[in-house]
């Protein structure tokens, strides 16, 4: 394997793909592991992407569909005690921002994410998620309704507001 | 909670340092077993692609004002979406109409084939865009059984190599028997071109009648095709000199009525568009009809999830109302809710074309015994099909077997785990859930030298009319695209295919290979 190539990809997409699992699981520890399965489908990904964009259009949406599986396999075949679910996620919760946000369902956590966060369009965001333009709206309106969220869409794209590191 | 602070609670979830490490080693030394290609930032035939790329971009500037020329839009269009409110006085619409006498009746000559004729019912021209109304008549016996006649449909203006020529391929349904009406719309390129008294040729060709209703099995397709009444280069033209047409033509309607938070402004029937202005809550959507039943099918709109403006198709001529009907999303798309109505009654519309209205079709023969013909068919046809196990010997020297096959009723974790190790294809996409076949397939190399297996399988359905690749394998981690085999090892491995109900009921094959070379039946 290149390992300057490796270096480039991890540098991109590491902080990308472990935010996006932490938001989407809740723990640190599934994150981690979702991380290494996608960055080793990357690797052995045989076609090659049609640009940056798509490259990272690919990555969120495989991130997302293991963060799916994991949840399934995890109720379906891992039902663990209470005590050690708390210490999965327990690294994560001491701030209470962030409390309040894992409070929230995964989907509405995850299109906030995408949102607000990556800077998704309504339809871009959707793509991703497979989901309706307007199931997207209703989640980010929920999703701001219940974290009492004081952001209008208009003010998102102005410098200094988001500090998305979106790159191209 | 404000932005920021949402931004710093994603911000603090940081992968340790050590996660690096494990992601790197994992790649290496994990549970990847062959190995990695170097990945490539530019895919072969990148400048191959590029160059397609542009002469298709060249193509689609050189059709731009043919394809601009089938929505007649207002010169004003931006203006008016840009929230001017349209008045009784039709200030917007002054621009663009001059004034002149109505353009009906204006053929001038026409050129009749002995057994097809074209008419001129009427056309509205205001210099920029032009409708034209025609009519197809026939006392052909053959044609007389037809409801449905395709062709190509041309105007010419003015006849000089420079003047606007648009030709387009039309297809009409008859509303009585020898009879069809349509609708032709062109948008000049030139603002000069529809000028008063411009000399037009309206001609049809290439015609072909279709009787819908009844509908014969072909035998070789598999598939149940429409009647041919007659088919034969039957052309027919009519000439005119056209008349720009005054504001007669445009409709205004100054509703100003409430209901429910949605408020209907105005409504303009015009022979280009119905023009609605209406304000609505966010979530909401509308569907337009009019009295006869015809859908008003939406072309543009500034924006469909906010109030503002639509442009939609235009009435039929005898209609005497136009419905808009409000829904809300309500949970996405799967239980919409009316939200209100409003029942706008118009002088008429324009339209005349006669819509494809869904009639009782007679299958000859019935659906029943189709499926049994098909059936027969396909059991008919053994060539090159080796029964499963008996092996079979690949360009490059491999010896592919397939031994079994299994349907998946919702590809599960139960099935997947320790067989397929994950849910995604080759391109991310997420089949959880959905029917499969699973090819059990072995490959052996009997060589002395490595041979690469590139496993292009293919599943076949209704005598090859349609075929379907393959979206996983086993052990997806090794799903390179070439699989490389030492000399004398034996791969087995799993090839799932998404199919529906549908695709099982009728022999389906897997295919290996250029063409039928290996063909085994899977069902």
């Amino acid at each position: 394997m290149n390992n300057a190539l490796f270096e480039e990809k991890y540098i991109i997409y590491s902080g990308l793909i472990y935010k996006l699992a932490v938001t989407y699981l809740g723990s640190v520890h599934d994150a981690e592991d979702i991380t290494q399965e996608v960055f080793a489908k990357l690797f052995i990904r045989t076609q090659e992407f049609n640009s940056p964009e798509h490259e990272r259009y690919w990555i969120i949406r495989v991130t997302v569909n293991m963060c799916k599986n994991h949840l399934n396999t995890f109720w379906r075949k891992n039902i663990l005690p209470i005590e050690a679910a708390s210490q999965k996620t327990e690294n994560i919760h001491n701030d209470d921002t962030v409390r309040i946000l894992m409070s929230l369902p995964p989907k509405y956590r995850i299109v906030l994410f995408m949102y607000f966060y990556e800077g998704y369009s309504v339809k871009e965001t959707a793509d991703i998620l497979n989901i309706s333009q307007s199931c997207v709206k209703m989640r980010i309106k929920r999703g701001k309704e219940k974290l009492k969220l004081n952001i209008e869409e208009d003010d998102y794209g102005q410098e200094g507001v988001c500090s998305c590191n979106r790159q191209l | 909670m404000d932005k920021k602070e949402f931004v710093r609670a994603i911000d603090s979830f940081k992968p340790d340092e050590s996660l690096k490490e494990r992601v790197y080693n994992k790649i290496i030394n994990g549970e990847i077993q062959n190995e990695c290609k170097v990945y490539r930032e530019k895919r072969r035939g990148y400048r191959a692609a590029v160059l397609v790329t542009v002469c298709v971009f060249l193509l689609c500037i050189a059709a731009l004002p043919i394809i601009t020329g089938k929505l007649p839009l207002p010169d004003d269009f931006i203006s008016m979406f840009g929230g001017k409110k349209i008045t009784d006085e039709g200030n917007s619409y002054s621009d663009w109409s001059e004034e002149s006498s109505s353009s009906e009746d204006q053929n001038k000559s026409q050129k009749q084939d002995d057994i097809i004729s074209v008419n001129i019912n009427s056309y509205y021209c205001d210099g920029i865009k032009m409708s034209i109304f025609y009519e197809i008549q026939t006392e052909d016996e053959k044609l007389l059984t037809c409801d449905k006649l395709e062709g190509k449909i041309k105007i010419n203006v003015n006849g000089r190599p420079s003047d606007i020529r648009y030709t387009e391929d039309f297809s009409v349904f008859s509303g009585e028997p020898g009879n069809w009406s349509g609708i032709l719309d062109v948008r000049a390129t030139d603002i000069d071109i529809f000028k008063e008294g411009s000399e037009a040729e309206f001609t049809i060709s290439d015609i072909i009648g279709y009787d819908t209703q009844n509908r014969y099995f072909n035998r070789d397709k598999a598939v149940y095709e429409q009647s041919v009444c007659r088919k034969q280069s039957l052309s027919a033209s009519v000439n005119f000199s056209i008349r720009l047409s005054d504001d007669s033509c445009i409709k205004t309607y100054n509703v100003g009525d409430e209901k429910e938070g949605c408020v209907l402004n105005t409504v303009i029937v015009t022979p280009y568009y119905t023009a609605l202005d209406i304000s609505k809550p966010l979530g909401c959507y509308i569907e337009v009809s009019d009295s006869t039943g015809k859908n008003l099918e939406k072309k543009v709109s500034n924006s469909p999830d906010t109030d503002m403006y639509y442009l939609c198709d235009t009435p039929m001529k005898e209609a005497s109302s136009i419905k808009i009907r409000v829904y809300s999303y309500n949970d996405g798309w799967i239980n919409p809710q009316t939200v209100c109505d409003f029942d706008i009654p118009i002088e008429c519309g324009y339209d005349i074309s006669y819509q494809d209205v869904r009639r009782d079709v007679k299958y000859s023969p019935p659906l029943d015994e189709a499926e049994d013909l098909i059936q027969k068919r396909m059991l008919e046809d053994t060539d090159y099909v080796l029964p499963g196990g008996s092996g079979f010997e690949t360009a490059n020297g491999l010896t592919l077997t397939i031994n079994s096959s299994e349907v998946i009723n919702q590809i599960t974790d139960e099935y997947t785990d320790g067989q397929l190790k994950d849910y995604i294809s080759q391109d991310g996409t997420f089949i959880k859930g959905l029917n499969g076949l699973a090819i059990d397939v072995t490959v052996r190399n009997d060589d002395s030298l490595e041979r690469s297996f590139d496993k292009k399988f293919v599943m076949q359905y209704a005598l090859g009319e349609t075929t379907n690749k393959p979206v996983a394998f086993t052990n997806a981690l090794e799903a390179l695209s070439t699989y490389s085999i030492e000399p004398g090892q034996e791969v087995n491995m799993k090839v799932v295919f998404i199919i529906s109900d549908t695709d099982l009921k009728f022999p389906v094959f897997c295919t290996y290979g250029t063409g039928n070379l290996y063909r085994v039946r899977v069902n």
